[in-house]
C-alpha cells in the first residue's frame, strides 16, 4: 500500500469515526412497541368469555338477579379496560421500551416495523381476569 | 480496500439515518399553566367575566327588587310589572350576548395558540431531525425518562414564539 493510499484510507476511517460520532443519537434511538388498541379494548375473546359467563349465570334466575349479573358483567369489562394501561406498562417495562404506540399511530408516524406486543398484553389480561367469577351485587 | 470502505459505509449510513430519525413526545396537559399566552388568556377571561357580572348585576338587582315591590304594593298593575320584566329580560339578553362575544374571542385566541403549537412542533422536528412529534395522549406508554420527551423544549419555544395572546372582543354591533 502506497503512502498516498494509506493516507486516503486513514481519511476514510476518520470519516467513519465521524459518522460514528454523529450516530451517538443511536443511544437515544427509541425502543418502540405497538399494540392493537381497538382489539384490546373491544375485540378480545376475553370479553366474549365474560359475556358467556354472565349468560350462563343468568339462566333460570329471577329478573333482579339477572340485572345484578348484567351489572357485574359491565363492571368486569370496565375492570379489564382499567387494567389495560397497567398491562401495557408491564410489557413495556419488561421489554425496556421507551414508547408504546397504537398500531394506527405507529403506521402514521412511519414506525410500523416496531414489534407488536398485543398478544403479551392480552395474555396478562387473560391471566388476570379469565378465571375470576362474576360477583353480582358486590 | 476502497471497496471494503464503500461496503462499510453502505452498511453504516442507513443505520445512522434510522438512529437519528427519532420520535418526540410532548405533554400538553399543563398548557394552561406552562404557556404564558394561555395562562394570560385565562387571567384575561376571568377578569372579563368578573367585569361582565359587575356591569349587569346592580341593574338586575335593582329591577328585580322593583318588580318584587310592585308585586306587593300594586299586584293589579300588570303593565308596569310587565315593563320591568321586559327590562330584566333585555339586560339578561345583553349579558348573554356579551358572554357569547367573550366565548368567541376566547375560541379565537385558543386557535391562535393551537396554531403556534403546531408551528412549534414543526420547529422541534426541524431542530432535532425527528420524524414525528406526538402528543402524549396519542401514546399508550412513555418511559418517564424517555429521551423522546420534549415537553420542556416545546414550552420554551412556544413561550418565545407566542408569549401573549390578545383577547379580541368583537364590537357589540357586529
Amino acid at each position: 500500500m502506497s503512502v498516498r493510499r494509506s493516507g486516503r484510507f486513514c481519511r476514510c476511517l476518520a470519516l467513519l469515526a465521524g459518522l460514528a460520532t454523529t450516530a451517538a443519537p443511536a443511544a437515544d434511538a427509541l425502543v418502540v412497541l405497538t399494540v392493537d388498541v381497538e382489539y384490546l379494548e373491544s375485540g378480545m375473546p376475553l370479553y366474549a368469555a365474560i359475556a358467556t359467563q354472565a349468560e350462563r349465570a343468568q339462566q333460570g334466575v329471577e329478573s333482579t338477579r339477572r340485572s345484578e349479573i348484567e351489572l357485574a358483567r359491565d363492571l368486569r369489562q370496565s375492570e379489564v379496560l382499567t387494567a389495560l394501561p397497567e398491562a401495557i406498562s408491564e410489557v413495556a417495562l419488561a421489554a425496556n421500551a421507551d414508547l408504546v404506540l397504537d398500531r394506527e399511530v405507529a403506521q402514521r408516524v412511519g414506525a410500523s416495523a416496531a414489534d407488536d406486543v398485543t398478544e403479551e398484553v392480552e395474555r396478562i389480561l387473560v391471566s388476570q381476569f379469565s378465571q375470576l367469577p362474576l360477583e353480582p351485587g358486590t | 480496500m476502497s471497496r471494503l470502505l464503500v461496503l462499510l459505509c453502505a452498511c453504516w449510513l442507513p443505520w445512522v439515518a434510522q438512529a437519528t430519525a427519532r420520535m418526540l413526545v410532548v405533554d400538553l396537559s399543563e398548557a394552561y399553566t406552562r404557556s404564558t399566552a394561555l395562562a394570560g388568556l385565562l387571567a384575561d377571561i376571568d377578569a372579563e367575566l368578573k367585569a361582565l357580572a359587575q356591569r349587569h348585576r346592580p341593574t338586575l338587582e335593582r329591577l328585580r327588587s322593583e318588580l318584587q315591590q310592585l308585586k306587593q304594593q300594586a299586584p293589579a298593575d300588570r303593565d308596569q310589572q310587565l315593563a320591568i320584566a321586559r327590562k330584566i329580560s333585555d339586560v339578561e339578553a345583553a349579558a348573554e350576548l356579551e358572554e357569547e362575544r367573550l366565548a368567541q374571542a376566547n375560541q379565537a385566541a385558543i386557535e391562535q395558540v393551537d396554531q403556534a403549537i403546531t408551528e412549534v412542533k414543526g420547529m422541534l422536528k426541524k431542530e432535532t431531525g425527528a420524524r414525528a412529534v406526538l402528543d402524549i395522549q396519542e401514546t399508550q406508554y412513555v418511559r418517564p425518562d424517555c429521551p423522546c420527551l420534549a415537553t420542556e423544549r416545546l414550552y420554551e419555544l412556544l413561550n418565545q414564539r407566542l408569549p401573549k395572546v390578545e383577547l379580541r372582543l368583537a364590537d357589540a354591533e357586529s
